[in-house]
């Protein structure tokens, strides 16, 4: 049996990386995967190591050959997403780490961006990046490295040192060249929106030396050819894991728009080949770029907490055995009894940014029982969606036309008929809901010429299963004045000091 | 850290099976599933019946976990099933170009847990929640042929829903011995006139029926001879990797 031309994919993610194959008709041959540890050293701090995840990226991807039947001759391209925003430094020397990964989540450059705001610089930032000054970008990150890591910063002077997020990582290892493609570029701070190059003056906002940036490349071409893992196999894509699922699910088009439910939500909608500015809590974004075309951008809304609530109510409340569960105990009452949850754990995203919010449970009588706790759970994930949604439209002229999901929450049927109850549109989930590495494969793939074109991407394209809006036009905007209410409660919650005696 | 206490590592996994099964289970059950010798686990089954853990079934013998642990014997979620089956509908749906079904028996009644579109973009509407009649589908007679206990018995003589419809007691029972035999049951034009379909069972870790699998497609698309149909083998396989995926959840 002759093996066909493949596409490898690496999903090197949060909390595990993944190899996947995919045949010419984009249908999955095989996949493997490895978890790697989670080091939270002090509070706020969220770290990986570098090395243990190329050590995974060395077993997942023989495995998924393995599993196929496959041989690295067999592959004709590698696409890489990742995890957006982790970074690390490594020397060019040795190829050894020289920090962990610190990750998106980590919060410990707060002073870095507290003094950029301090110095006047909120505005240049985000008009020069598309984005304001934040901990969550990498810049800052790199910066609190210079200032705390001994030598570091006279290393890189001195062209020693190499930095990178995750994608730049893996191919460096890969294949030797120091690279980060634009869409990853895009979320440091540093990547000036306009003419998608390293921004001269964000560098001297940050003191960050430009030898230590890798070089931005677009994000399907070819950036050179393993040396190790996969012999010889061309790396011809990169991109965020967020941008890849919005590649995956095919929206090319302007207006076209994904949301991946995983513990929080990721909205990204294409706005097509002028930049948005991040406004109502939305952030401007690239989606991708082609070589030799315009660049395509992105608006992305994000809500902090959705599965992770259903999470806290498995592991901190008992509430459900199992993350799935919270379905059936959601379905086992007609409504929410009158209950709605704010889940403002860390306070609220967009479109409220409100960090002194907490969470809040409202609307509780002796008649709620755990059932509409849980449908309370389930609407609170479909309401921040909603709001999210709102605030898109209030910068996108045009009604989008449907959502296209993805992620773990979508097998929850009550949860997505929810959600297309609510934004009172039509929802769509694609065959595999792994559309991160789908959307790798694809870009690398095209960049391959293993697809001629964006159009025979979207054509592979399939639905899945979809969601059809049933609720009433009273119904919905009772319950949305309900949600709206109940999140006024949450606000501003941390304003009462502990100082505070009665 | 000292080592664990081996009695209550047994003892737990003995319960765990026992609380986790959708039936009582007998001693050789347990005995084979916790991978120990019949003695000793009649040994720590009578324990655990003496501080009222367990309880025996009069009639069988067979052990089951007391009503005051009752919030401990979890039988299978609907969700989790759906949650650990989708990936693999969605594969079997894009290898076999067919509408795809997950299936669990409710009542008398066969009732779809998860449904995948047929992968070609055509307008289709959702069917989960929908019930279905156990006699004229695949997935049913697949249910219908390995329940443990007997479905309640539908009240009078199955509805005939086409003329393929199998209404006769002798007829029904032979095809569910075929089922039986063969690992997979077939529809051709039976509950509707223009589909068939292929179903096989889903198994748990004790080997009973959590669900059956079904592929659907208009009739000129299925086979409808005799003879196994090919599309048995990426059915089963399927199947396999949700059982597969079931256990390592569990």
């Amino acid at each position: 049996m002759t093996v066909p031309r493949l596409v490898a994919a690496i999903d090197q993610g949060t909390g595990s990386t993944r190899c996947l194959l995919f045949d010419e008709s984009a249908q999955l041959v095989s996949m493997a995967q490895r978890q790697h540890a989670q080091h939270h050293p002090r509070p706020g701090w969220s770290e990986h190591d570098a090395t243990e995840i190329w050590a995974n990226v060395r077993r997942v991807v023989p495995e998924a050959l393995a599993d196929a039947g496959a041989t690295p001759a067999d592959v004709v391209a590698l696409g890489i997403a990742n995890q957006r925003e982790s970074c690390l430094v490594w020397d060019r020397a040795t190829g050894q780490p020289l920090s962990p990964v610190i990750t998106w989540e980590d919060t410990r450059a707060s002073v870095v961006v507290d003094r950029i705001v301090a110095d006047g610089h909120h505005d240049d930032v985000l008009r020069a990046t598309g984005i304001p000054p934040s901990t969550y970008f990498a810049a800052s990150r790199l910066r609190w490295l210079l200032d705390t890591v001994p030598d570091l910063e006279e290393r890189c002077l001195r062209g020693e040192v190499a930095f990178g997020t995750m994608e730049s990582w893996l191919i460096w290892n890969l294949a030797g060249v120091h690279v980060t493609d634009v869409t990853n570029a895009s979320r440091t701070n540093l990547m000036n929106i306009e003419d998608l190059d390293w921004d001269p003056h964000m560098l001297a906002v940050f003191g960050i030396p430009e030898r230590v940036l890798p070089e931005i490349r677009t994000t399907a071409e070819t950036y050179g050819k393993c040396s190790d893992v996969l012999p010889g196999v061309p790396i011809t894509a990169a991109m965020g894991d967020q941008q890849a699922a919005l590649f995956g699910q095919t929206c090319f088009e302007v207006g076209q728009s994904k949301c991946t439910f995983g513990t929080g939500a990721f909205l990204l909608v294409n706005t097509g080949v002028v930049p948005q500015r991040s406004q109502a809590g939305l952030l401007s974004t690239v989606a991708y770029v082609l070589p030799g075309e315009k660049p395509v951008f992105a608006l992305e809304g994000s809500v902090a907490v959705t599965g992770s609530l259903v999470q806290w109510c498995r592991d901190s409340l008992g509430l459900v055995a199992t993350a799935p569960g919270i379905e059936t105990l959601a379905a086992s009452v007609d409504d929410n009894g009158g209950c709605y949850v704010v889940p403002a754990f860390s306070g609220l995203y967009a479109p409220r940014w409100d960090p002194a919010a907490r969470g809040v449970i409202v609307g509780l009588t002796s008649f709620v029982n755990r059932g509409h706790l849980a449908r309370g759970v389930l609407e609170a994930a479909a309401w921040q969606t909603a709001d999210v949604v709102a605030a898109i439209q209030g910068v996108v002229d045009q009604p989008l036309p449907s959502l296209r999901v993805d992620g773990g929450m979508t097998t929850n049927h009550l949860l997505m008929q929810t959600v297309a109850d609510v934004l009172d549109l039509r929802i769509e989930r694609p065959l595999y809901s792994e559309t991160v590495s789908v959307g790798a494969a694809y870009a690398a793939g095209l960049s391959a010429g293993v697809w001629p074109d964006l159009d025979t991407l979207s054509r592979l394209w399939r639905r899945a299963c979809s969601w059809e809006p049933a609720m009433d036009h009273e119904t919905r905007e009772r319950e949305r004045a309900r949600w709206a209410s109940a999140v006024e409660r949450a606000q501003g919650w941390m304003d009462i000091s502990d100082t505070v005696r009665p | 850290m000292p080592g664990n206490v081996q009695a209550v590592e047994r003892a737990a996994a003995v319960l765990t099976v026992v609380a986790s099964a959708s039936r009582p289970l007998g001693l050789a059950d347990i005995a084979a599933a916790v991978d120990l010798p019949k003695t000793t686990v009649h040994g720590l089954l009578s324990t655990l019946r003496s501080v009222g853990w367990v309880e025996q079934d009069r009639p069988t013998g067979a052990y089951r976990v007391s009503r005051a642990l009752a919030g401990i014997a979890q039988s299978l979620d609907v969700a989790d099933l759906r949650s650990a089956a989708t990936p693999w509908m969605d594969a079997l749906a894009a290898e076999t170009g067919l509408e795809v079904h997950l299936v669990r028996i409710q009542g008398s009644a066969a009732v779809v847990v998860q449904h995948v579109y047929r992968p070609d973009n055509s307008p289709q509407r959702l069917r989960v929640g929908e019930e279905m009649p156990l006699h004229a589908t695949a997935s049913g007679k697949v249910l219908l042929a390995n329940a443990t206990p007997e479905p309640v018995a539908a009240a009078a003589r199955p509805e005939r829903f086409t003329r393929h419809t199998l209404v006769e007691g002798v007829e029904l029972e032979a095809e569910l011995d075929r089922v039986r035999r063969d690992g997979y049951a077939m529809e051709v034009g039976e509950y509707y006139p223009d589909v068939s379909s292929v179903a096989v069972p889903v198994r748990d870790s004790l080997g009973d029926t959590a669900a059956a699998l079904a592929v659907l497609g208009p009739r000129q698309e299925l086979p409808s001879g005799n003879g196994r149909p090919d599309l048995v083998t990426p059915l089963v396989r399927a199947a396999g990797s949700v059982s597969r995926t079931l256990w390592i959840s569990a």
